[in-house]
């Protein structure tokens, strides 16, 4: 049984290295949460980044966007060509124009494609048959008085492949990924904070159910929590009642958010919340 | 460069550091969410002691707390950071240092050398997701990022030290203003070494709209404000007519760097805090020989024309 896995991983990892001479390594999108709402506007930046990693090469690269709403039904598709050191500052609201719709809140996948100059020195990676090509990007988030905040992404379209062979990509997805329970690393101070909304979303491709809360530091104790099924790429923004909040008692001092589970390995929550009459604030949980 | 099996003449203090850069003198304080992350039932669970140093703005090492806290496996706790400060080496409230939080194995507690398995080392690093938070002084601001700090600038884990940043961040408006904080650091006290940042900051279809430097000395960090390199550069009314928004794109060839952004509002002290992504973050396998050659042709791209550190332009508040 061991000889014939390792044939089996032999063979795969053939194919992995022949697939990046031919230019075909694997590319994964990464997902970034949208709100036109409460006040805020979402504006996407990417950058092109092959420029960086092959300099001598003066082509663009083609940045394929994909937008879902919050029930998770794909809306559209959009391309947008970034020049050579080029950057896409998109804003979602006239992204959501192009593909002729208004939703409030949802979420956009990209992925960068490179041009066919690049792709030919993929065969020169090292480990070219461990080599992915992700498109992480940033989310920048502000209000009409241009208070800002910036989210990286970190979670990318589950079992999804861009730019490889057929079998490759089938391989690669057959695995979803799979959450485990978490708490936040980030402690959020108790005094002060009158907003509290948590912005869950599944990037997986089943069905999930999760309990989403508030927790003590030691997570003794369960100032809030709710449990919500979601549909593959659906998302729930769940609003901590501000009347619940100013309940809490003034102990403990710090809490955390927390899910059982995440839906995907690193789907962790977008947070908004506000201080004090500070604006609203958005960040990762 | 693979990795040794065991690390000898290791500083336990720079076990899984956290730093980070104090803004004080941009009205804001400091608390840091610090953990233990490896839980009590991983292999390489420990008990933490703690403990924080600071640097002045030259580098200079102000000296190392004692004990704060301890942190079992799996735990969290939230430091005021501002109130240590002032507690330990009574800094003025405006001055800004470079902080960094030393959790250390209590096996090793009051040792300066010992022999580590890097991956423990490793484990603990992978998880240690520390979250730094701004808040204004006055006001309902509270930011902040999350972000770790590995073994930088150690020739014992890797053999050349290159920084690449590339951030589409750049956002400057009437109120508006973005900033990189570059910080040196090390896990060894004794490092020695300034880093410099060439650097450019390109518009949207990749046109060069300013070109400065920094000279970053070890252990403390500078704020660079791409307002005041496009002012300085005079093209700062066309950069915002143009919409004001652009990448930073720097290179560093002697020493790694730990880049940060902080678009700020100068009118309501709202602050966009985030880290930049190194280059394994889109091609997984990226380093080596390649890393090289590609550093090489940016470096004559964008860099072959010599430029004198400039002088650090510190946005004030």
């Amino acid at each position: 049984m061991i000889a014939l896995a390792e044939l089996r991983s032999k063979v795969a990892g053939r194919a992995f290295e022949q697939a990046a001479r031919w230019g075909k390594v694997p590319r994964r999108a990464y997902v970034h949460y949208f709100i036109e709402s409460e006040g805020l506007h979402s504006r996407i930046h990417l950058q092109n980044f092959y420029s960086t990693f092959w300099p001598q090469y003066d082509v663009p690269a083609s940045a394929s966007i994909q937008v879902h709403g919050a029930d998770g039904a794909t809306i559209g598709t959009h391309e947008v060509q970034i020049p050579r050191f080029g950057s896409m500052f998109l804003e979602v609201r006239d992204l959501l124009g192009a593909i002729g719709t208004s939703v409030p809140e949802g979420t956009v996948a990209i992925d960068l494609q490179p041009a066919p100059q690049v792709r030919k020195d993929f065969g020169d990676l090292p480990e070219p048959a461990a080599a992915q090509i992700n498109t992480p990007f940033w989310m920048a988030y502000y209000d009409a008085d241009e208070n800002y905040m910036y989210v990286h992404s970190i979670e990318r379209l589950d079992r999804t492949f861009f730019g490889t062979l057929k079998p490759i990509s089938w391989l690669l997805s057959r695995a979803p990924s799979v959450g485990e329970h978490w708490r936040s690393w980030r402690l959020l101070d108790r005094e002060g904070l009158t907003e509290l909304q948590i912005v869950v979303i599944n990037h997986g491709t089943v069905p999930g159910t999760t309990k989403v809360g508030v927790y003590s530091r030691d997570d003794a104790e369960t100032l809030f929590e709710t449990e919500i099924e979601l549909q593959p790429k659906e998302l729930r923004r769940v609003r901590v009642p501000s009347e619940e909040i100013a309940r809490w008692p003034d102990r403990p001092e710090h809490v955390r958010i927390g899910l059982d589970p995440l839906l995907t390995a690193n789907g962790k929550p977008y947070v908004l919340m506000r201080y004090s009459g500070g604006p609203l604030s958005i960040h990762h949980g | 460069m693979p990795p040794p099996s065991k690390m000898s003449d290791y500083d336990p203090r720079f076990f899984r550091p956290c730093i980070f850069p104090m803004l004080r003198r941009l009205g804001y304080g400091t608390r840091v969410t610090i953990n233990n992350g490896v839980g009590p039932d991983q292999a390489e669970a420990t008990e933490f002691t703690i403990s924080l140093s600071a640097f002045d703005q030259s580098g200079k090492h102000l000296g190392i707390s004692p004990e704060i806290t301890r942190l079992q496996p799996g735990e969290i706790e939230k430091l005021d950071v501002d109130s240590l400060l002032d507690e330990h080496f009574g800094l003025h409230p405006d001055e800004d240092v470079l902080c960094i939080l030393h959790p250390v194995p209590a096996r090793f507690e009051g040792q300066t050398s010992v022999e580590v398995d890097p991956k423990e080392l490793m484990a603990h690093v992978f998880v240690s997701d520390d979250f730094i938070e701004y808040h204004q002084r006055e006001g309902g601001i509270v930011t902040g990022v999350a972000y770790q700090t590995g073994l930088l600038n150690d020739p014992r884990s890797s053999s050349t030290r290159t920084t690449v940043c590339q951030a589409p961040k750049v956002i400057v408006s009437e109120p508006v203003d973005t900033m990189f904080a570059l910080m040196n650091v090390s896990n060894r006290f004794e490092y020695a070494n300034p880093v410099t940042m060439n650097f450019w900051i390109l518009g949207p279809d990749g046109n060069r709209v300013a070109r400065s430097a920094v000279e970053v000395p070890p252990f403390s960090y500078r704020l660079v404000s791409t307002t005041d390199v496009l002012a300085e550069a005079g093209v700062l009314e066309q950069y915002r007519e143009d919409g004001g928004m652009g990448m930073f794109l720097g290179y560093s060839k002697n020493g790694t760097l730990v880049p940060l952004s902080l678009t700020r509002n100068k009118v309501s002290g709202a602050i966009a805090c985030d880290h930049t992504l190194p280059p394994v973050f889109y091609v997984t396998t990226w380093g080596g020989e390649k890393r090289l050659q590609a550093n090489a042709r940016l470096e004559r791209e964008f860099f072959a024309e010599a430029l004198a550190p400039a002088p650090v332009p510190v946005a004030a508040r």
